[in-house]
């Protein structure tokens, strides 16, 4: 798995927000260690950083379970997007 | 509030004000006590285009930003609390379809909503499911292109007066999800609530789903995304709606006392100069200051659409409506036996002050959400400053 720019933007912006330690392949809602509010934050970060707009064709928890599901969402949606 | 605006926002806001003071706020007392908002009310603020405030102009919405939006809430909060009511049900329908509907639904429902020729009102709490969402009963079941809808709603707000409800359920028992449901569906019986304590003229109604069927195209979003996703997004705007309301009641308190305790005397003095009604004032008005501020944060957060944007919110609504309840208890003192006649405003403004703290999550569910988080922060911010000053010792 490539680590790019993208996962290290996500993950510093998650780790603002939990106390635990956790890599790109923790599955941070499934783990709670976020709040029940925290994926409204987390969309809204991902939509503002990256310039995307989520809708409802990307509600799938794989695309946000971990840092490296959401880099993958996002280059995804971003290839989408140009298109 | 004023102070805080542009020019352009400010003659906004005038024309918000003078809608109220015309068509609102004198009749709000005679709306609580026949406990109905009339429909001629309800029409005319469609006609002003104040019901689509923040749907974009392409669905013939005015295209507010959230500021504007807090703003209209504010000047109406101001009048009637009940009326304020229809403003945030409805807003957060019209944005969970802008946000999670299909291209079809929005072509479909904004435009009639954005409107105001239909009213939208958003049906999640259940006699066992409150601040609990996942205790929620009401069932959806797929058979072939339909969802069958069987549950109860209650506490619905202009329940007894919407044409649609986005009704939030279970789809077989397991995945949340919610759909829009027209208020001539067969199985669908509304019934009024009366003799609420706030919100008594705001349309309250028990909605029960008795097999109801929808066509599938009525969900918004998709299966097991209605609690962690479409709720919560809709519950951001209907608590900008809450704070900018309350916000609109401090006002009212404030703007009903000042004069008041300028004029009445006792003991040879006007009460202002009685130092405990002039601590009580001006407990008022730093609080409206404050609580305008934090709401105003608020919103400007959402127009950059940035992330802290829902913790803003949760602090203003939080910190306003519990600031509305203590002065509107402080208004009745105030206004001794007057402020205890339900013809005097003020009445109106106590018993609605405490219905803010329940509603749009209550302020014990923001506690529980905003202490943690603060708590766990500062936590954070701490030991990364005790570890930064270990490696400058160490260096
Ligand atoms: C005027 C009015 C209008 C409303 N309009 C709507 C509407 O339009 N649509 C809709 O779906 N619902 C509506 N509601 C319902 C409202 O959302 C609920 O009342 C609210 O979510 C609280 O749920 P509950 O009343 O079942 O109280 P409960 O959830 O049973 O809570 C009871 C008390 O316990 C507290 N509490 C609960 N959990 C905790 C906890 N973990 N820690 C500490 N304290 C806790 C609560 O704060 C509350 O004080 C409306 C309610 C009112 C009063």
């Amino acid at each position: 798995m490539v680590e790019t720019t993208v996962e290290l933007i996500i993950h510093h912006y998650i780790a603002e927000h939990v106390d635990e330690t956790f890599d790109y392949d923790t599955e941070i809602f499934e783990e709670g260690l976020v709040n029940s509010l925290f994926a409204i934050q987390l969309m809204t970060f991902l939509e503002k950083e990256f310039g995307i707009k989520i809708t409802m064709d990307d509600l799938d928890m794989d695309n946000y379970k971990s840092i490296h599901a959401i880099g993958e969402f996002v280059r995804r949606r971003q290839e989408r997007d140009e298109r | 509030m004023r102070g805080y605006l542009t020019l352009s926002q400010q003659a906004t806001y005038h024309a918000f004000i003078e809608f109220v003071s015309t068509y609102v706020e004198p009749q709000a007392n005679r709306w609580d006590i026949e406990q109905r908002i009339p429909s001629d009310v309800i029409r005319q603020c469609a006609e002003k285009g104040y019901l689509g405030a923040t749907m974009p102009q392409e669905y013939g919405g005015q295209g507010f930003d959230y500021l504007t939006y807090g703003a209209l809430t504010e000047a109406i909060g101001r009048g009637s609390i009940s009326l304020s009511g229809l403003f945030n049900v409805h807003t957060m329908v019209m944005e969970s379809i802008l946000k999670w509907g299909s291209q079809e639904q929005k072509a479909d429902w904004l435009p009639l909503l954005a409107a105001g020729k239909k009213i939208g009102a958003l049906a999640m709490t259940e006699p066992s499911a409150g601040s609990d969402l996942m205790m929620m009963q009401t069932s959806y079941h797929q058979q072939g292109d339909r969802f069958i809808l069987n549950g109860q709603k209650k506490w619905i707000t202009f329940g007894a007066a919407a044409d649609v409800f986005l009704v939030f359920g279970k789809l077989a028992g397991t995945e949340p999800i919610a759909c829009l449901v027209p208020k001539e569906s067969p199985g669908l019986s509304i019934t009024p609530i009366r003799d609420m304590l706030g919100f008594k003229a705001a349309h309250l109604a028990t909605l029960d789903f008795d097999q109801v069927e929808i066509p599938v195209t009525h969900m918004i979003g998709r299966p097991g995304f209605a609690i962690s996703y479409v709720a919560p997004y809709a519950l951001e705007f209907g608590r900008v709606s809450i704070a900018f309301a309350s916000l609109g009641l401090l006002r009212a308190c404030l703007e009903t006392c000042g004069p008041y305790v300028m004029e009445r005397k006792t003991f040879e003095t006007a009460l202002i100069d009685h130092g405990m009604i002039s601590h009580m004032i001006t407990d008022m008005g730093v609080d409206l200051e404050a609580a305008t501020l934090l709401g105003l944060e608020a919103v400007k957060a959402k127009d950059n659409h940035s992330p802290d944007a829902t913790e803003k919110i949760m602090m203003a609504k939080y910190f306003t409506s519990r600031a509305g309840t203590r002065h509107a208890t402080n208004a009745v003192q105030i206004m001794g036996a007057l402020g205890c006649n339900e013809h005097h405003a003020v009445a109106r403004y106590y018993r609605d002050a405490k219905t803010m703290e329940i509603v749009e999550g209550s302020n014990q569910i923001h506690q529980r959400l905003l202490g943690k988080e603060f708590a766990k922060r500062a936590k954070r911010r701490m030991q990364r400053s005790e570890v930064a000053k270990e490696a400058q010792e160490t260096r």
